[in-house]
């Protein structure tokens, strides 16, 4: 009983000295985990290796802060090096003035790699104030939305632009996000121009979207890291990519910190039940003082 | 160990953030307002660039596009906040904005989150011919529609929860504690996420223990 | 050898390239219609994709307006490949056009044209497509102001809310311990929602603590709140008649920094230890940190938000947690203001209306097999 009352009172700092315990060793140690695929990160793996190379474009907008940009960037990275595997076209874009350096940043290094030109190959247009008014403006007309790339070139001598008017050209709109932007793009580009709209959504927002997946407002979902490293996956089996990337590494700590979450939480729930059983022998009303 | 100089700073305040952890101190307090003003600051140029640069100075000053004084004239009004004297008007942009917003937003919210919605809760004839599908069988079906109809009967507030209200109301509570345990397990993930590949930037950019 | 290879390698290139040069295949037939739902200045154009859509050397399609009965055709616009369709925006009401669609690859070569027949361009006053929206719309605002009218004339019933009881238990029990109760309003301006839930249930809980003569300690973290909420505490004191009881300083500005906010609350519990925590408003990531110093003193706490992504937290830390809508009922049930009655009860008949559609469309489909009941919530 003892040890019951003593773990029921554990002090937090033993509790997150174990959970950096099991983040640490796995990272260090690696194993190769393999993941069954989500059905919503298929559906999004599906829909732009349907898009024919070459001709409509994939629209990302970053519109997360750095506080999540640990479950959205490789998420971003992984359906980037998809899109230029495949030769689509790509435009980035964001709704977030900071969100826009961290855009930049993978679009950058993920052109390098896959040896894709700026203005031809993808265009990185960098941050656009207004939310509503700039998802209904690219609706209408794009270039005139976006006036300027990133680096402040003119969108009309573009050449990827030149054949993109609205959303008519665009394949697929994926918006990565860990806040309700998501429903914005969906009410306004979904329903109003009827834009194809997909998400990568930080694991705490993610099941807020499950009811606009079910009924097809969202084409496919990405849900935090399992599923980034569920379309690293995608791109490795696919031959996309030679390896997995930071999301499928970063897999390996979270399933062992799961488990030693679940267990604390299993011991917790003991140490609580027993308190309770104990308080209510000795007459009192709350389990926990 | 890195000897690049940025590496090092971005290690140093993570760490700083950390220290939280045992408890509150003036490391994590420097890192926590280093990083609101930079983002502030931030904020501000990204601010200037995009919006102040091409629709005031370029659109006002330059093209004499002089419709934009309207929206510009409007903004303006949020800064008499700062001037209690005439404070109210700050509330004209605020009527212009929620006014407009409610109007275009509300048709198509309704929509996106409501018509919508109650076509992907109906059952529908396709759904009888594979029943045990499940993403679209009928038995997936008819949880979703007992769960909508359940739930929205716990929030029903114009009839005492008797009879056979307290029952879907009851059993209504249980889907809504089933979904927000689906929603504390993704946050666990979620924040056990953003600890990791902070551990993976200290231990592979700065102390270069993970090659 | 190497002179010898030059012209050999670009004879075999030339050779390779040929056949990419060929002409493209012209696309199949185009259809040329008015836009519908529109004010009259756009015509659709749709066709089946080139046969040569399908290889890489196509670049795509270009699309070309005559006036009907003339042959002088101007290019509109050239579209990538996999495209379908176009939308030509600027057409003009009542015009007679033809439009010509040809396939052109990378190399410039255009196919032979595809023709549309004669079409005009015709103004609707009425989006048929968008009467579901309206219909809800209309119906949603209807309700909305006959409720409040009703509850203007004092029809404002409201189901009893268990969670309330918790908050008059908690201020007992707290008043019995001769410890304060800890009020929080959230974090979140004065223009949301909850914020206002939260002021309309502050008042009521200030009113019991004025009735019992219980300290009240309400931490603020935005300046408009902060004045809003000192006025609330106020009258509430003085609306159970022990305005002298009223402390100014019950009502303090913390910070406006997140967790420095949360920080300091977490202070004031474990100093002050609080016998009720309530926790009332809009949330974000600091709800954790305070209800969880909360429950480590065992105080009675009790959670009322909308915050969807907080709430699994509150309802682990806490002991009572008004859960989204009945939060907002909550506040209408305690303040029995008419606009938040009757908007309650506009939204309760909304969704008795969303159920019984949902119910009958179902039952309705299985038993005719059709679909046509779920096309009338399509979105157009």
């Amino acid at each position: 009983m003892d040890f019951l009352k003593k773990l029921g009172s554990l002090d937090r700092r033993v509790v997150y000295l174990v959970l950096a315990v099991s983040v640490i060793v796995p990272l260090v140690f690696s194993f190769n985990l393999r993941h069954y695929v989500d059905r919503s990160t298929q559906r999004l793996f599906d829909h732009i290796e349907a898009v024919p190379p070459g001709g409509k474009a994939v629209l990302i907008s970053f519109d997360y802060d750095p506080q999540v940009a640990a479950e959205l960037d490789p998420m971003a990275e992984a359906v980037l090096r998809h899109c230029f595997a495949r030769g689509i076209p790509v435009i980035g874009m964001s709704l977030y003035p900071i969100g826009a350096s961290l855009g930049e940043r993978i679009f950058t290094r993920v052109a390098q790699e896959c040896g894709k030109r700026h203005g031809v190959d993808y265009c990185y247009m960098g941050y656009r104030p207004g939310y509503t008014i700039v998802i209904m403006g690219l609706g209408e007309n794009m270039r005139g939305t976006f006036r300027t790339d990133h680096y402040g070139t003119p969108a009309d001598s573009l050449p990827l632009l030149r054949n993109i008017r609205n959303y008519d050209d665009v394949a697929l709109l994926l918006d990565l996000a860990g806040s309700q932007v998501v429903t914005t793009w969906i009410v306004y580009a979904g329903v109003q121009y009827h834009a194809t709209v997909a998400a990568g959504l930080t694991a705490v927002s993610a099941p807020d979207y499950y009811p606009y997946l079910q009924t097809g407002q969202l084409v496919g979902q990405l849900g935090g890291m399992k599923g980034a490293a569920e379309y690293e996956q995608l791109n490795v089996e696919r031959g996309y990519h030679p390896r997995k990337g930071l999301a499928s590494r970063a897999m390996n700590a979270i399933s062992v910190s799961h488990i030693v979450t679940m267990l604390l939480i299993i011991m917790g729930n003991i140490a609580f039940l027993a308190a309770r059983r104990a308080g209510k022998r000795d007459g009192e009303g709350r389990a926990i003082q | 160990m890195t000897t690049n100089p940025w590496v090092w700073l971005a290690a140093i305040l993570t760490l700083c953030i950390y220290t939280y952890l045992y408890k509150d101190n003036p490391f994590y307090k420097f890192a926590e307002h280093l990083f609101t003003g930079l983002a502030v600051g931030y904020t501000i140029a990204i601010y200037w660039h995009n919006a102040v640069q091409p629709y005031v100075i370029q659109g006002i000053f330059r093209a004499h596009d002089w419709v934009l004084l309207v929206p510009l004239g409007l903004g303006l009004l949020y800064l008499t906040r700062f001037i209690p004297k005439i404070g109210y008007l700050m509330l004209i942009p605020i009527a212009i904005s929620l006014g407009a917003g409610s109007g275009v937003g509300l048709p198509r919210s309704l929509e996106a989150n409501i018509v919508k919605q109650m076509q992907g809760t109906l059952l529908t004839p396709a759904m009888l011919q594979h029943p045990f599908d499940p993403y679209n069988g009928l038995v997936v079906g008819l949880l979703v529609l007992a769960g909508v109809v359940c739930t929205i009967s716990y929030f029903f507030f114009s009839r005492e929860h008797t009879g056979a209200l307290r029952v879907s109301s009851r059993i209504g509570i249980w889907f809504v504690m089933i979904g927000f345990g689906a929603s504390f397990g993704y946050t666990v993930m979620a924040r056990l996420s953003l600890f990791i590949s902070r551990m993976q930037f200290l231990m592979t950019d700065w102390i270069h223990i993970i090659k | 050898m190497t002179r010898a290879t030059g012209p050999i390698a670009l004879a075999l290139l030339l050779a390779l390239a040929l056949p990419a040069a060929a002409v493209p295949a012209p696309p199949g037939a185009v259809r040329a219609y008015d836009t519908p739902d529109d004010d009259g200045l756009s015509i659709t154009l749709e066709w089946a994709l080139s046969p040569s859509d399908s290889g890489t050397a196509l670049d795509g399609y270009v699309i070309s307006r005559a006036a009907a009965g003339s042959d002088s055709f101007q290019p509109l616009a050239q579209l990538p490949r996999g495209n379908a369709f176009y939308h030509d925006n600027e057409a003009e009401t009542g015009a007679a056009y033809v439009y010509r669609v040809a396939a052109v690859d990378r190399g410039g070569e255009v196919s032979q044209p595809a023709a549309s027949g004669e079409v005009r361009a015709r103004e609707q006053w009425f989006k048929a497509g968008k009467v579901n929206a309206l219909v809800g719309t209309l119906l949603f605002v209807f309700l909305a102001l006959l409720f409040i009218d009703r509850a203007k004339r004092g029809k404002r019933y409201i189901r009893h809310i268990p969670g309330l009881d918790a908050v008059e238990e908690a201020v007992g029990r707290a008043t019995e311990m001769g410890r304060p109760i800890l009020y929080v309003l959230g974090f979140s301006t004065i223009s949301d929602v909850a914020t206002i839930a939260g002021l309309n249930i502050l008042g009521q809980v200030a009113r019991k603590t004025a009735e019992y003569e219980t300290p009240l300690v309400v931490p603020t973290n935005d300046y408009i709140v902060h004045t809003v909420a000192t006025e609330v505490v106020k009258q509430a004191y003085a609306g159970s008649g022990r305005p002298d009881l009223f402390n100014h300083d019950s009502v303090f500005f913390l910070t406006s920094d997140q967790m420095g906010y949360a920080a300091g609350v977490s202070g004031v519990i474990a100093r002050d230890r609080p016998a009720t925590n309530l926790f009332m408003g809009m949330f974000y990531a600091e709800s954790l940190v305070m209800s969880e110093a909360g429950a480590a003193t065992g105080a009675i706490q009790i959670a009322g938000t909308d915050a969807i992504n907080q709430l699994p937290f509150f309802i682990t830390s806490c002991d009572y947690t008004l859960i989204a809508e009945e939060f907002y009922a909550a506040s209408a049930y305690l303040s029995q203001d008419p606009l938040l009655v009757g908007g309650v009860k506009g939204q309760d008949f909304m969704k008795l209306i969303i159920v019984a559609l949902v119910l009958a469309g179902s039952i309705w489909m299985l038993a005719t097999r059709g679909d046509w009941f779920s096309s009338l919530f399509a979105i157009n």
